[in-house]
């Protein structure tokens, strides 16, 4: 395993898009926090009793992680980008000829998917530290979990990219895909699943990959309001670890099978 | 030991039969050409001895081992285009190789001075020219020093100084003793370095074997005289050709293997009165006989 996390680092070491492209997610976690704090920071000065985005603890936890996961297509960019160079450059097969398993390939990128949702996972967590501080001037762990689904969302986004990129083998393609089905189609399906054809007797949006690992993290009121047919929290965990499992099962499967 | 053994590999693609049923073996030792114009399925085929293409039916053992990543590690493999990470120097490409194939860094320096681009290997891949793409490709095939390499059409796109460069590479590694299996439609290249052969069209193995056997190749003497009519006539009272041919103002007599002599035919021709202006002795190229083989069917 460390040797081929190692590998994973000697191909992005110098790659100073990967880089950039990291240093700015960073930057925009911190800031898109930045303005819902601030926002909340206008309507607390002017004494208006609402609470969008609560940025003291315990719910500071659930806040950071919902609004940053809004940017979490921006490590699934990343995810694609970083596999689709190999079919670009064509060294997926160069990898292989050298030596590599086509197992080992696929547990790489993997590695490399954790470890990103790993890196987001602690800037969520400084982040959360340092703006709970800022607002309530103590530190309290109380809600940490929000931080632990913030991982697991991360996952499931960024497996989801992988098992894209692996379908598609175009950056283009299967950026253009991840963005529209997860931003569009996903919500349409869902809704015209649940509305026309089982007439609202059950739900199954809630049950999609990218919906579920977002149901998991409401915003603060959402529970009460948008999300009150959704399932309990240890159902969409399961359900969210399901389709973690499943995309890694079918990444493996994919590139098993394929002709280079 | 056979280095490579291929029983019955068969590959389609949707529309298409690559590979027919081929089987051969490649014996240690030897340089191995695979012969067959473009398209014959000779890519295919070294695709799937390295595990890039999956075959849709047959099997084949690598040094007497079914194939596996560990096997190919101890294999030098140079491909029509090297694929590289174009963000990466030349150096930093073949760190990723050798880890892969879990050899030190250490003899990195080493195959770059081997191939000349040690004052380059700080310039990022996608600066290269086709020449040093394919040096830096070579490098990398050296790297462990692999007792097995292949190569497929190594010599593609290169200068004549860069074609010269391979053939007298791949004949420094045959004499070190290791097993070269190489795909090429190129006849002069294999014809000068190959041991033996093996000759695909449309993916249909025609025949395969050592050099000698496969490419029995006709002698052939050419001569002439003032009169061709008069000495048409001796030299078919002298016999001994299996043919003879009429060129614009020459005769082409054809022999079986070392059954020619220029020496007797001159003396003949010269007992009979008859003086030659040309004689000449030929073996038939490589290329006329692939091209005998491969349109035949």
């Amino acid at each position: 395993m460390l040797s081929l996390l190692k590998l994973e680092w000697l191909k992005v070491k110098n790659y100073r898009a990967f880089w950039i492209f990291l240093a700015l997610y960073i930057i925009a976690l911190f800031s898109i926090n930045y303005i819902a704090f601030q926002f909340q920071g206008e309507i607390k000065k002017n004494n208006v009793p609402v609470n969008i985005f609560p940025y003291d603890f315990p719910a500071v936890y659930q806040t950071i992680a919902w609004v940053s996961s809004w940017l979490l297509y921006f490590p699934g960019m990343l995810m694609i980008l970083v596999i689709t160079n190999e079919y670009n450059y064509k060294t997926h097969r160069q990898n292989i000829i050298d030596g590599l398993t086509r197992q080992q390939f696929v547990a790489a990128k993997i590695l490399f998917g954790v470890l990103i949702a790993l890196i987001t996972t602690l800037s969520c967590f400084l982040i959360a530290l340092y703006f709970g501080n800022d607002f309530s001037g103590t530190v309290s762990f109380d809600g940490i979990q929000y931080i632990g689904y913030g991982f697991i969302q991360s996952l499931c986004y960024l497996f989801f990219a992988m098992i894209l990129a692996l379908l598609m083998r175009r950056s283009g393609l299967a950026m253009a895909v991840f963005f529209l089905y997860g931003l569009v189609f996903e919500q349409l399906i869902g809704g015209v699943i649940d509305s026309k054809i089982l007439n609202n007797r059950i739900t199954t949006r809630f049950y999609f990959p990218l919906e579920a690992s977002d149901v998991l993290i409401p915003i603060t009121f959402g529970k009460d309001v948008i999300y009150k047919d959704a399932p309990s929290q240890t159902v969409l965990l399961i359900v969210c670890l399901v389709y973690i499992s499943l995309f890694a099962f079918l990444s493996f499967r994919k590139f098993q099978t394929d002709d280079l | 030991m056979n280095i490579l053994e291929l029983n019955n590999i068969t590959k389609h693609y949707k529309t298409v039969t690559a590979l027919n049923n081929v089987s051969f073996t490649v014996p240690e030792g030897s340089v191995f050409g695979i012969l067959g114009p473009n398209g014959s399925g000779k890519t295919t085929l070294l695709g799937i001895i390295l595990d890039i293409l999956k075959p849709s039916a047959g099997s084949f053992t690598l040094m007497g081992k079914p194939a596996n990543a560990e096997v190919r590690k101890q294999i030098g493999t140079l491909l029509e285009t090297p694929n590289f990470y174009h963000y990466l120097s030349g150096e930093k490409n073949l760190r990723i190789a050798a880890q892969i194939k879990g050899k030190g860094f250490n003899e990195i320096d080493n195959v770059l001075q081997k191939v000349n681009l040690y004052q380059r290997k700080q310039s990022k891949f996608n600066t290269y020219s086709l020449g040093m793409k394919q040096r830096l490709a070579i490098a990398s095939c050296l790297l462990g020093d692999p007792q097995i390499l292949i190569f497929d059409e190594p010599t593609n796109g290169l200068d004549p100084n860069g074609i010269a460069e391979i053939r007298e590479l791949i004949l420094k590694l045959a004499a070190e003793g290791k097993t070269i299996i190489m795909a090429s439609h190129l006849l002069d290249e294999v014809e000068k370095v190959c041991t033996h052969v093996a000759i695909i069209k449309n993916g249909d193995l025609l025949t395969a074997g050592s050099v000698k056997e496969v490419l029995v190749t006709d002698e052939i003497i050419e001569v002439a005289s003032d009169n061709l009519v008069a000495l048409e006539n001796v030299l078919n009272k002298m016999g001994g050709f299996t043919s003879l041919k009429k060129q614009n103002s020459m005769l082409q007599l054809f022999f079986s293997n070392g059954n020619a002599n220029a020496a007797a035919i001159n003396q003949y021709c010269f007992q009979n009165n008859i003086a030659l202006n040309h004689l000449q002795s030929k073996k038939k190229s490589l290329e006329t006989k692939f091209l005998e083989l491969t349109n035949k069917q």
